[in-house]
C-alpha cells in the first residue's frame, strides 16, 4: 500500500509499512548526521529504529550544523 | 541550485553587528529565503560558545526550522562568523557540512569585515556568489 509522507514540508510516496530508519535510506541520510522530528516531536536517537511512518505523518530531517573557523 | 545569491544591505548590515556583538565567540544562525535570495536571517545561541567552533542546539534549530517554515519562507542555509580568520570554509566547516544543498554563509572579522557564501559538498567547496541588493 502506498502512503504519503511529508518530508520537510513537502509530500513523498513511500511504501507502507515504512520506518524512519527506512525513509532515511531512500533519501540518503545517515541518521548519525541529523536530528529527526515526526510530527512535530523529536524523536531520541534511541528511539530511531522503532518508528513506524503512517500515511500523511510529517516527517522533519535536520542536519546537524556546526563547524568552526580552524 | 543557484551559484549566486542576493541579499539586502540591511541584511548584511544585520549580520555584521551581531558578529561584532558575539565576538571574540563565534555567532551563529540559520538563513530563510529561497534559492538564490536570502529574506531573513535568524540567529541562534552558538551551543559551544567558543571563539573557534560553533554548533547549533538540535532543539532550538527545530524550533527555527518551525518559525521559519510558518513564516512561509524556506530554510537555505546558515550562517557563523570568523572572529580573526578569514570568511572561507575552514578545515572543521568542511568536515562538519553534512548538507551539500545548504548555503553557507561566512562573516570574516579579520580587518574589513567580509561576507562570502559556500556549499561544500563531500569534501569540496564551492563559492556562491554574493549580490548585495538594496534594502
Ligand atoms: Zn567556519
Amino acid at each position: 500500500m502506498a502512503i504519503k509522507v511529508f518530508i520537510n514540508g513537502r509530500p513523498e510516496d513511500a511504501e507502507a509499512p515504512t520506518t524512519l530508519p527506512e525513509l532515511l535510506a531512500s533519501v540518503k541520510i545517515r541518521p548519525e548526521v541529523a536530528t529527526l522530528a515526526v510530527n512535530k516531536v523529536i524523536v531520541r536517537r534511541d528511539d530511531i529504529d522503532g518508528v513506524a511512518l503512517d500515511d500523511g505523518d510529517e516527517v522533519e530531517i535536520m542536519l546537524h550544523l556546526a563547524g568552526g573557523s580552524e | 541550485m543557484s551559484d549566486r545569491v542576493r541579499i539586502t544591505h540591511a541584511l548584511l548590515e544585520q549580520l555584521h553587528a551581531q558578529a561584532n556583538a558575539d565576538a571574540p565567540l563565534e555567532t551563529c544562525g540559520i538563513l530563510a529565503g529561497t534559492d538564490g535570495e536570502v529574506s531573513a536571517l535568524y540567529p541562534v545561541r552558538n551551543a559551544a560558545a567558543s571563539a573557534t567552533y560553533y554548533s547549533i542546539d538540535p532543539a532550538e534549530q527545530f524550533a527555527t526550522y518551525t518559525t521559519i517554515r510558518e513564516s512561509g519562507a524556506e530554510v537555505i542555509g546558515v550562517y557563523h562568523s570568523h572572529p580573526a580568520s578569514p570568511a572561507r570554509p575552514s578545515a572543521t566547516d568542511i568536515a562538519d557540512a553534512h548538507d551539500p544543498e545548504a548555503l553557507y554563509l561566512i562573516i570574516s572579522l579579520l580587518g574589513e569585515p567580509t561576507v562570502r557564501a559556500w556549499r561544500i559538498a563531500e569534501g569540496v567547496t564551492d563559492e556562491v556568489t554574493i549580490e548585495p541588493t538594496e534594502g
